[in-house]
């Protein structure tokens, strides 16, 4: 039997072109792990009978309540109430940094898919907004197969080209956003921490639940560079010349505060804050989704 | 500074080795698009400052690693001691340096006195002004002598003074010298005090070694210089072969003069004989190793008064000592004053008729060849009469059976006596005892009379004859002659202290018959022996007092004539007296002449006029003191007399000073006996071996102190270590 809990690691991943199979053997390598199914509501168990009014969909007209009794009631399920759920990723150039073949973004691209399949797998709405520093694509939530391989065709088509501002795009996705549910930022984060938070703040404001999964590079967090390094600035920024083990400890303090700045935010706004390295399994998104949904 | 093995610091190019790395590193360079780009602006830009900072400080010490370690291979080590002066107490030197007259032998084209200064001006290098060091700068030799003893320390000054520094003609005496340094370092209040003795280190320099023996709390080093085997021959003495030191003109003397070889080999050389300047004669002579040679020559002198003999050998390379002088008085004759004190008509009557006849055969005609006397007979009355006594021109005067000396010519006689005379006394039936035993109170008699003993038909012997007196010397060989003298009568005498009794009568008493005293201080009771090899205690006192112009007085307790006895009749007599005459006469010519550098001349007492003094290299200084003691240069020295019209001098005496035998010796005195004789603690170097400007520092080998490769190694490795931990610390560990 196939171990699908291998296609929880990026690198195996990257090795499957299609992003829809990619999605699926993500969700059922980590599936096959668990030992009870994390499935709410998606199962067509039974909840209440209503009486018919014209416009519900016959198929779900009880017939053996109608030959019994001649009145019409038509069967209610749970999947009824599920959560509609938005994705925001950041598609700026930062993301594609990727010190190994899988860069930020294509990470994100796998989390988002996976999130997405999970999300339709169990009648959850999902939808996906691509940002940098303002809206690039929005797909409104749906709950619907043709729906994620729209999604999924997106996500695939998805390229890195500007800055994040993440306060500017905030106001036109909280537009989007009507109903309650649950927000998933995927980024990088790199803009000024206050922008970001009060971007988050604002979609909290709306009502919204929201994760926010901080994707890094491997080398992003450990600065592992030996050698004189000319680094070459993405987004406008310009480049350095220096010997990066001189720099380290700084940077590294630095990179720190930003990202506990971030965090101390998040918490502060009841914000699920995850920080992933790209070289780390996909599962561990899944898992804070999961415990994300469960107190929903 | 200098190095063991300057060849590694060619190494110190590599000291460019963490430039050109850093260069390189720079060159090659990776190229990363980088995406948290904010971050690593913002720490560079915080960060540049101290950036380069650390950059600079790292690499200045890989530079200083690289360089330490190119250093230590090459073992640097400093000349002067420079780190002392950070580490090191503050030092005092004491350096002496040997100026005796070995040092002036020719090693080469210089002479080894020259190594010495040499030697010593490196000595004064290793001194450091800054420390608070001291310098003192003395000589060592017989008479050391303290150049520079100075609490403020001029290192120019010094090296001057070392340059002008002249060698002397004294002996070396090291351990009079190094009581001397021994006491100046344990005055000094300097933290550590080191002695260096800068020397030939000749065995015969450590004389009177049992003197010394220093409890010192000072370092000792001993720096010998000059080659081991030097050899050396030399005149080793001069001298009269004259028992009585008294020589008349036309009388032949036989000089004899040792030759000694102090060298490994044997040599011939030509030993010649100077008397007065001109050559008398010379010999080819063969020495052997280590041997000494005796030559006589004879020689006469014709005029009177005061001569000089040289012998010479062929020089060597230490000259000074290859020629020795002899300074002596010729008399003409034997200038004898006789106050009779009972003259008579009849020939055998009178008291003095058989003294006249021994001492002078043919009286008629005085200074024949027959007899060195020329008498002056006075009578007794005569004598009381007489204003003023012919002292003056008078060697030894003979007093017989005199009654009393009135007081007016016992002034004039004891002024003489002060002046060197001698006096003979005989006694006889006119003696007043009362006045002779007031003599005796003045201490001009050296007996007391106390009654006339014996008869006239009774007679006695002479018995415990003192042969070994320069008088009775002659008798050694026919001691039976001096005892067939008899004698009837004769004054028994108590002999008073400082006398001494050259016969007594064979009595039952043993009467004393024959008795000296000195007058003043007296002479040597025995003629000077010619320097020794070995120094006489004679000469080894700093300003013995060579001129003993002091008289003698010898009493015969019996007459003159045959009154009281029948010696007359005897041959002996004529000997008796003759030798009593000849050796209370000597008393000025037996002025030790033959002296040792630094040796005062003490001048006649008594003697009116102004004296000048010839010297051998000073030129004639003129006296006023009544002893001379510029007598440093060896040489003749010529002691002179203006007259009483200033217009012409008159020379009165020739004085030899010689330098002293034994430090002709330059054989080096061997460690193990070294070690015995000075009993401390020493370092002895050898400036021949090698001894290099270090090696002077602190004798022999570099001074730890200035091996600074051990300290240049703690360098690097707490570089080494400070550069890891800084290199971790600024995060640029590789």
């Amino acid at each position: 039997m196939e171990d699908y809990r291998r296609y929880l690691n990026p690198q195996v991943l990257n090795k499957i072109s299609r992003l829809d199979l990619k999605a699926r053997l993500v969700v059922e390598g980590y599936i096959a792990g668990l030992h009870r199914s994390p499935y709410r509501g998606v199962s067509q168990e039974f909840a209440a009978h209503r009486e018919y009014v014209p416009g519900d969909d016959l198929r779900h007209l009880d017939w053996k309540v109608f030959g019994r009794s001649d009145r019409l009631y038509v069967k209610q399920y749970e999947q009824e109430t599920n959560l509609i759920c938005y994705l925001l990723l950041d598609v700026s150039e930062s993301m594609s940094y990727g010190s190994t073949t899988v860069n930020k973004l294509e990470y994100s691209r796998y989390l988002a898919a996976a999130l997405s399949f999970l999300m339709v797998q169990q009648q959850d709405a999902v939808g996906l907004v691509l940002f940098d520093r303002q809206v690039r694509k929005t797909i409104p939530a749906r709950s619907s197969t043709p729906h994620l391989n729209l999604i999924l065709k997106e996500l695939s088509e998805a390229q890195p080209t500007l800055k994040t501002d993440f306060k500017a795009i905030s106001d036109d996705v909280t537009t989007h956003l009507a109903q309650k549910g649950l927000v998933i930022v995927i980024s990088d984060l790199f803009d000024e921490p206050e922008r970001i938070l009060s971007g988050l703040e604002r979609i909290r404001a709306k009502g919204q639940e929201v994760i926010v999964f901080n994707i890094l590079d491997e080398y992003e967090v450990r600065f592992p560079f030996e050698r004189m390094t000319r680094f070459e600035g993405m987004e406008e920024y310009p480049q350095l010349f220096a010997d990066p083990r001189t720099l380290r400890n700084e940077y590294l303090k630095t990179l720190e505060d930003f990202l506990s700045r971030i965090r101390r935010g998040c918490l502060a706004e009841r914000i699920d804050y995850v920080r992933i390295s790209t070289d780390q399994m996909l599962d561990v998104a899944l898992t804070a989704y999961l415990a994300k949904r469960e107190r929903l | 500074m200098s190095f063991v093995s300057p060849a590694y610091l060619w190494l110190l190019l590599a000291g460019a080795l963490p430039v050109i790395i850093h260069l390189l590193n720079r060159q090659r360079y990776q190229t990363v698009r980088w995406a948290a780009m904010e971050f690593l602006l913002a720490a560079s830009h915080k960060n540049r400052r101290r950036i380069q900072m650390e950059n600079l400080l790292l690499l200045l010490l890989r530079v200083a690693i690289v360089l330490g370690l190119a250093f230590t291979f090459a073992r640097p080590y400093l000349k002067k001691p420079v780190l002392n002066a950070l580490t090191a107490p503050d030092t005092h030197l004491v350096i002496a340096i040997d100026n005796s007259y070995s040092m002036g032998y020719r090693d080469g084209s210089a002479t080894i006195f020259e190594q010495v200064k040499d030697v010593a001006r490196k000595l004064i290098d290793t001194l450091r002004v800054d420390r608070g060091d001291r310098l003192t700068l003395m000589t060592l030799s017989e008479y050391p002598e303290t150049l520079i003893n100075d609490v403020s320390l001029h290192i120019t000054q010094a090296k001057k003074r070392v340059d002008e520094l002249a060698l002397t003609d004294y002996a070396t005496n090291i351990m009079k010298t190094l009581a001397l340094a021994d006491d100046i370092a344990s005055k000094s209040t300097a933290s550590r005090t080191v002695i260096y003795l800068v020397t030939d280190n000749q065995k015969t320099g450590y004389k009177h070694a049992e003197a010394a023996t220093a409890t010192a709390k000072s370092e000792l080093k001993i720096i010998e210089v000059g080659s081991a085997g030097r050899a050396n021959h030399q005149v080793t003495r001069i001298y009269p072969l004259n028992q009585s030191g008294l020589i008349l003109t036309g009388q032949s003397v036989a000089f004899q003069v040792e030759s000694t070889n102090y060298g490994n080999k044997d040599i011939v050389t030509a030993v010649n004989f100077i008397a007065d300047g001109i050559k008398q004669g010379g010999s080819s002579v063969n020495i052997g190793a280590g041997r000494t040679v005796s030559l006589a020559f004879n020689h006469s002198f014709t005029e009177p008064g005061p001569h000089w003999v040289r012998a010479e050998i062929e020089k060597d390379n230490l000259v000074i000592d290859d020629s020795r002088i002899y300074a002596l008085d010729i008399k003409d004759s034997i200038k004898t004053l006789i106050i009779n004190g009972e003259p008579s008509a009849e020939p055998f009557e009178d008291e003095v008729v058989f003294l006249r006849y021994a001492l002078s055969p043919q009286p008629e005609t005085p200074n024949s060849n027959i007899s060195p006397y020329a008498l002056n007979i006075i009578n007794g009355q005569e004598f009381i009469s007489t204003e003023q006594l012919p002292l003056n021109n008078t060697d030894v005067m003979i007093i017989a059976n005199l009654e009393f000396i009135p007081p007016g010519k016992l002034r004039q006689i004891e002024e003489w006596l002060n002046k060197g005379g001698g006096l003979l006394i005989f006694l006889g039936d006119k003696v007043d005892r009362t006045a002779y035993n007031d003599l005796f109170a003045k201490g001009l008699l050296p007996a007391e009379l106390v009654e006339v003993a014996g008869n006239n038909t009774d007679t006695v012997r002479f018995d415990r004859i003192d042969f070994t007196h320069p008088a009775l010397t002659f008798f050694g060989s026919v001691k039976e002659k001096l005892r067939s003298l008899l004698i009837q009568k004769y004054y028994s005498v108590k002999s008073a202290e400082g006398s001494r009794v050259l016969m007594s009568y064979g009595d039952t008493a043993n009467s004393p018959a024959v008795i000296e005293k000195p007058v003043g201080k007296g002479r040597p009771s025995a003629a000077p022996k010619p320097p020794s090899y070995a120094v006489p205690k004679l000469r080894s006192g700093e300003g013995q007092e060579l001129w003993n112009g002091e008289g003698w007085l010898i009493l015969v307790t019996t007459s003159a004539d045959a009154e009281w006895n029948k010696m007359p009749a005897k041959p002996s007599y004529v000997m008796l007296i003759d030798q009593l005459c000849r050796y209370l006469a000597s008393s000025s010519s037996l002025v030790a002449r033959d002296l040792l550098p630094a040796q005062t001349i003490t001048l006649p007492a008594g003697e009116a006029g102004n004296f000048l003094m010839a010297t051998p290299k000073s030129g004639t200084v003129a006296l006023q003191a009544p002893n001379y003691k510029d007598t440093a240069d060896v040489g003749l020295y010529t002691l002179e007399r203006l007259t009483a019209d200033r217009m012409t001098k008159e020379k009165l005496s020739y004085f030899g000073v010689n330098p002293e035998p034994a430090e002709g010796d330059l054989r080096r005195i061997a460690p193990d006996e070294l070690r015995k004789i000075l009993n401390r603690p020493f370092e002895l170097v050898n400036a021949n071996a090698g001894l290099t400007d270090d090696a002077l520092a602190s004798g022999g080998q570099i001074p730890p102190l200035s091996h600074l490769w051990k300290y240049l190694i703690y360098l690097v490795l707490i570089s080494l270590v400070l550069e890891l931990v800084l290199a971790q610390r600024f995060g640029r560990f590789a």
